[in-house]
């Protein structure tokens, strides 16, 4: 009895061996051609998928060898992206792993025509991680942005992303853009999105050379994040330039940190003004059948650079200098939204703020809201707090003058 | 071996009917009531919660008046030998089915999420043969493991409410109350037929609770409900909070995507897998105890002396109904969205109704047999 007993514990155990020897599933790292962007074109029939595949073994510290690219490409095209995808395995001697994505970026012919189409296999597909940014192929193709090398990072599309994250924290003329909150915006009545374009600078052949682009001290070919890319519905309509795309950020509450610049108040020079924190509200209403929008923003703000003879210590000077930043950021803002109306664009989600805190009149609005948008009234009210002067006080200017 | 010399304590059982209710219901309610009710799911939850409690109420007077018979044998006590056991037939047929539903629940989940090559009936099968396990070990040694694992669950939901912190949005639940009465109750329809009534299974393990216990069952059962269901209208909020009803509502599975929303600074991130086994272990004990119902409510109503030779061909009964009763993806959906509440209001709301009054009727109760 004990004996047939050891006998079938022993048998469920040889049982379990070939059940639990591993996962059906199962990827090993060095059968996977890890991407780390894409990039999505228009081609004649379809899609023209441009895959930047990262080579482990130059990437990795020691074994690096320093004669190959960190990267390489893999290109097809297909009627979906998902058959373009599958056809990159006629190049690869490995599957194409999608976890790791940093950068998905679009060719600006492929965003004219639309992104609710790509988007789809990008938001279905499982291996795809929500966390990666989208980016829009200024004046260009995607190809040609994926297939830049960077002097600075190994791989660029961390260079992208990674740049994308910087210059959002601390300059706030970009706005980073995941998978997720694009597909809300798109499908939303009430606002539209934006993503920040991208740009090849110098000539884009000498780019993708490591000969040429990687061994100098000064790129001939850089990356640049250039503009903001505003789109109607899911379309791409036109471009935000850098005070427009501030005034955004500043109206959405997304400015972390950023400078900005005044003249000074006798006319001698500039001033500096770091942006330390924001907070921004929208409320929205309708009042007689027309929209009215009101922009609530809070700046908390220190000097950071004095070019001119002026009394810090002065208190007047601050409430001064308060009001002239308030006035500023309210001509960003105008700006901004000034150029939205032209698009006929809703990039605020003023129509959300209008379905948020009035519903009954969204609903008058709501079947033309496109057509309506243009004649918003937008009230902006901004409220600086000047705080700090950093680490010295008066500036030393005020002795040259003498 | 005399079947009722098994006991479980209250606090086992309340661990139990709280898992039974997070179970399945976690990854499958917040994306179906979104759809219905849009921002205002979290309202349909509250009014579903509302009713559970109310239910558990009236099956706990139930449990008051045949303290030592499961739902079988009250069955066969009130309405007599022929219509019960036909009722009870009713309920085997609800219980494999269920457990099935339960089963191919976490088959899709799987195999849409983590495991896409893998077919869905390995998964089945291995998840089912753990399944046998419990069952064949029993209640006591089922209700001790769900002892033994509710503290890290309860510890990992927390962590993961608080890891999502950083991603919540107000303005996502505004404006509040926008949507019709109706389709916030069709939101909490569907929330009553996934999982609500069916607590009514439960019914087959209470005889099992230690009887110096048995005056703090209700109480139990209270708790165990209100806390499932709080957990499962928390992760609910969570999704409306973190994604937004555009995107939960378009989602098969959001309470998974939440754990990839989980990123704190670039180091604690792509943390979902440990979310997945949480939902499988709930998931598991759902199953089981379906499982061990259907097992059981067949060997009462045949009155076999030992249930434990039904577990082997209930399983290969399970496991082909798993993979055949849904042909795909948009049929379950439509299922759980329209028809499905109604199924199971039969065994959960109508029978026990039935069986109330007429026991009432007849005068029938533990205290006259005594």
């Amino acid at each position: 009895m004990i004996l047939m007993y050891r006998v079938s514990v022993f048998l469920a155990l040889v049982m379990c061996i070939c059940l639990m020897s591993g996962c059906w599933d199962r990827r090993e790292l060095n059968d996977l051609a890890v991407a780390s962007a894409l990039g999505i074109d228009k081609s004649k029939n379809g899609y023209l998928l441009t895959a930047q595949v990262i080579n482990p073994s130059e990437v990795a510290p020691l074994a690096s060898s320093g004669k190959k690219t960190t990267v390489s490409i893999l290109q097809a095209s297909g009627g979906t992206i998902f058959e373009a995808l599958r056809k990159l395995t006629r190049q690869s001697s490995r599957k194409l792993y999608l976890s790791h994505i940093r950068v998905i970026v679009f060719g600006e012919r492929a965003a004219k025509e639309g992104l609710r189409k790509p988007l789809d296999f990008l938001s279905r597909d499982h291996e795809m991680r929500a966390d990666f940014y989208i980016l829009i192929a200024r004046g260009t193709r995607a190809e040609n942005i994926l297939k830049t090398l960077d002097p600075q990072e190994n791989i660029p599309a961390n260079a992208m992303f990674l740049s994308l994250e910087t210059s959002e924290k601390s300059f706030a003329a970009t706005v980073v853009k995941e998978i997720d909150d694009l597909i809300t915006e798109i499908v939303s009545d009430g606002q539209d999105p934006v993503i920040t374009g991208i740009k090849v600078t110098g000539r884009e052949e000498q780019g993708m050379s490591m000969e040429e682009n990687l061994k100098k001290v000064e790129a001939p070919v850089r990356l640049n994040l250039n503009g903001t890319a505003v789109f109607r519905d899911d379309k791409l309509v036109g471009w935000l330039n850098d005070s427009e795309t501030k005034g955004y950020n500043y109206a959405t509450g997304r400015v972390k940190n950023t400078v900005g610049n005044i003249a000074c108040p006798n006319h001698q020079g500039n001033m500096a003004i770091e942006v330390m924190r924001t907070d921004a509200k929208i409320k929205g209403k309708v009042k007689n059948g027309r929209p009215i929008v009101d922009i609530y923003i809070e700046l908390e703000a220190n000097i950071g650079e004095v070019e001119c003879d002026i009394d810090l210590m002065n208190l007047s000077t601050f409430t001064k200098l308060e009001h002239m930043l308030n006035k500023q950021s309210e001509e960003l803002i105008d700006m901004a939204v000034d150029k939205a109306k032209e698009f006929r664009s809703d990039i605020f989600g003023f129509g959300n703020a209008i379905h948020r805190s009035d519903p009954k009149g969204w609903a008058q609005v709501k079947h033309h809201w496109r057509d309506r948008f243009p004649d918003t009234k937008v009230n902006v009210h901004v409220r600086t707090k000047l705080q700090r002067t950093g680490t010295i006080t008066e500036s030393f200017q005020k002795e040259n003058v003498k | 071996m005399n079947q009722k010399d098994v006991a479980i304590s209250v606090q086992q059982f309340a661990i139990f009917v709280s898992f039974y209710i997070i179970g399945s219901a976690v990854i499958l309610i917040p994306s179906l009531l979104i759809i219905q009710a849009k921002q205002d799911a979290w309202v349909s939850a509250l009014l579903a919660m509302v009713i559970a409690v109310m239910l558990t109420f009236g099956y706990g007077k139930l449990i008051q008046m045949f303290p030592d018979k499961t739902l079988i044998e009250m069955n066969e006590a009130v309405f007599g030998k022929w219509i019960g056991k036909a009722i009870s037939l009713l309920y085997v047929t609800y219980f494999v089915f269920l457990t099935a539903l339960v089963t191919r629940t976490l088959g899709d989940f799987m195999v849409t999420q983590i495991l896409v090559q893998t077919p869905m009936e390995v998964i089945h099968l291995l998840f089912l043969l753990v399944g046998v396990m419990g069952v064949r070990l029993g209640l006591e040694v089922l209700a001790r493991t769900a002892e033994i694992f509710f503290p890290p669950v309860l510890m990992f939901c927390i962590l993961v409410i608080l890891f999502l912190l950083p991603n919540y949005e107000v303005e996502n639940f505004q404006p509040i109350l926008e949507n019709s009465i109706l389709s916030i109750w069709k939101g909490t329809w569907t929330f009553l037929g996934i999982p609500i009534f069916d607590l009514i299974v439960l019914l087959m393990i209470t005889p099992y609770i230690k009887k110096e216990e048995r005056p703090r069952l209700q109480r139990g059962f209270l708790i165990g409900t209100i806390g499932g269901c709080a957990v499962v209208s928390i992760f609910l909020v969570l999704c409306l909070a973190v994604l937004g009803v555009d995107f939960t509502s378009r989602n098969t599975y959001p309470t998974y995507i939440l754990g990839k929303r989980i990123a704190i600074g670039h180091f604690l991130e792509r943390i979902e897998g440990i979310v997945a086994i949480l939902w499988v272990m709930t998931i598991f004990f759902k199953m089981t105890i379906c499982y061990f119902a259907s097992v059981l409510a067949l060997a009462q109503i045949f009155r076999l002396r030992d249930y434990k030779c039904l577990i082997l061909p209930l399983c290969y009964t399970i496991m082909v109904y798993s993979i055949i009763s849904i042909p795909n993806m948009s049929y379950f959906r439509m299922i759980a969205l329209h028809y499905w509440t109604f199924y199971v209001a039969i065994f959960g709301a109508v029978f026990p109704l039935l069986l109330f009054f007429t026991a009432k009727f007849r005068q029938l109760s533990a205290k006259k047999e005594q």
